[in-house]
């Protein structure tokens, strides 16, 4: 199996807003919270990652109401998010030298 | 009237039918159903709406290409209405001052959207394609000679082509047409997903394209100006029973020393009838005439006769018709036969081509060998006669 891929920042908060199960419009909201305002998903970009990560793996559904059906990360999900998170702040902590520069 | 029907954009142009549906219900008409060539509209206040249109992704081998309920009920939460579906597209509205936020915030996923749309313009395609190719396979494979089936399906394009000129034409613009909008709608597809997978946005009001129009407009007009042309050529036909005296550069059995009464054919109920039609490339005459030969029998004599635009046409039908001939098997059945007063004429037991000008003349005629009677004329020396007074 070759090296993981790098996720992008939709499907990084996505999972991170999947820590806690959610459905399609609270995921959004959660994403919306949790990047302080930053990232503003549309319904039609989230739908698209979220059959994406289904097919992946990543998430899985956990239960469903109506039409709207809520999801939660997987373990395989964790272990992505666990491991773009470390890759995140090596990247960061590389980056430091910035910080004297300024 | 409350209702109102418009020609849309095709699948591939997103952002003109976005814009299309925007401007109708800025004007008070408000879209309610959407189908393969036309929407429709029903009179209702008017209203600043943005529309926003979501292709559908169905695998290859789905049969239901409606978009999932839970991708409905997503963008419904966010404030989107579904308005309506056809084929692949969905249309969702908002009003112009909601916060329903825009579908797709990142291009790249909308360009994967694209991928279904793409498959279906060019195999839209596919079914007409086999049905051709198996139909030729069929008629070359089932022929003893291909080689010669084939070329007694070109023979029959040919005569078709003077015979129906016109409807083939037709034919031709609407098959033009389609293959146009094939190959545009695909490079539109095609431009549409480089540009969304470079993450530049989609734009929901483009700019008319007037040159796309107009060669649209063109092969519109054409198509409309053959389906005319068709028209006047169908309504053209006139059909009779045989005058006593030819109308028309015919000839008669009285021509060939036949003064027997007319009756219909015996074997099957048919009269001595004249056809008369003129199609783009020719006036055509169909004859056919039975006459009692006096002992019982009858005689009978099949024309079809061509008179094209001009000499040398007349003359490049002569091989499709030898081709195509009832009887004979192919053009080396006829001989060439020298007559005064006619450019060129073939014969094949019962089958007679001749040239004169711009006219050519088929005819086939058995004399009367049931039973045989001798002193009936030639039908070369009666064309030749009639044709030069």
């Amino acid at each position: 199996m070759g090296e993981p891929q790098p996720m992008t920042e939709a499907m990084y908060y996505v999972l991170l807003a999947l820590l806690e199960p959610g459905h399609g419009y609270a995921t959004m909201q959660r994403v919306r919270d949790l990047s302080g305002g930053r990232l503003m998903m549309g319904p039609g970009t989230l739908y698209g990652i979220l059959t994406r990560m289904k097919k992946e793996g990543l998430i899985a559904l956990e239960a469903q109401e109506d039409r709207r059906k809520t999801y939660q990360i997987t373990e395989e999900g964790r272990r992505a998010l666990r491991q773009e998170y470390r890759r995140l702040r090596q990247m960061v902590r590389d980056g430091a030298a910035l910080e004297e520069e300024t | 009237m409350n209702r109102k029907y418009r020609l849309h954009p095709g699948d591939y142009a997103i952002g003109e039918t976005e814009a299309l549906y925007a401007e109708m219900a800025r004007l008070g008409w408000r879209l309610k159903k959407r189908g393969s060539l036309f929407s429709r509209f029903d009179r209702e206040a008017p209203q600043a709406l943005r529309y926003r249109v979501e292709l559908a992704s169905p695998g290859l081998l789905d049969e239901d290409s409606s978009l999932p309920e839970e991708q409905i009920a997503l963008y419904q939460d966010c404030g989107w209405t579904f308005v309506t579906r056809c084929g692949l597209v969905n249309v969702f509205c908002a009003p112009e001052d909601s916060d329903a936020p825009e579908i797709y915030t990142d291009p790249r996923q909308q360009a994967l959207t694209l991928k279904a749309l793409s498959r279906s313009i060019w195999l839209s395609w596919l079914p007409s394609i086999v049905v051709l190719g198996l139909n030729l396979l069929i008629a070359l494979t089932a022929a003893s000679d291909p080689a010669s089936a084939a070329t007694r399906l070109a023979a029959s394009i040919a005569i078709d082509w003077v015979r129906h000129t016109a409807p083939m034409l037709l034919c031709a613009g609407i098959v033009l047409l389609l293959l146009f909008n094939t190959a545009y709608g695909a490079a539109r597809t095609m431009a549409l997903r480089r540009r969304l997978k470079r993450g530049q946005p989609l734009d929901h009001a483009p700019r008319k394209r007037p040159g796309r129009r107009a060669v649209h407009a063109v092969i519109l007009a054409a198509v409309a100006l053959l389906a005319a042309l068709t028209a006047a050529q169908f309504s053209s036909v006139r059909r009779s029973a045989m005058p006593q005296s030819a109308d028309g550069p015919y000839l008669l059995l009285r021509d060939l020393g036949w003064e027997g009464e007319r009756i219909p054919l015996s074997y099957k109920d048919k009269r001595s009838s004249v056809e008369r039609s003129c199609s783009l490339a020719a006036d055509i005459w169909d004859t056919f005439e039975c006459v009692a030969n006096g002992r019982g029998g009858e005689v009978w004599m099949y024309q079809d006769i061509y008179l094209m635009r001009s000499a040398a046409q007349a003359r490049a039908l002569v091989p499709a018709l030898m081709h195509r001939a009832a009887l004979a098997r192919g053009p080396a059945d006829f001989h060439p036969v020298s007559v005064e007063g006619l450019d060129a004429a073939y014969q094949s037991e019962m089958e007679y081509i001749a040239v004169k000008d711009n006219g050519v003349y088929c005819v086939t005629y058995l004399g009367s060998s049931f039973p045989p009677a001798a002193g009936t004329g030639d039908v070369f020396t009666a064309l030749a006669r009639k044709l030069n007074p």
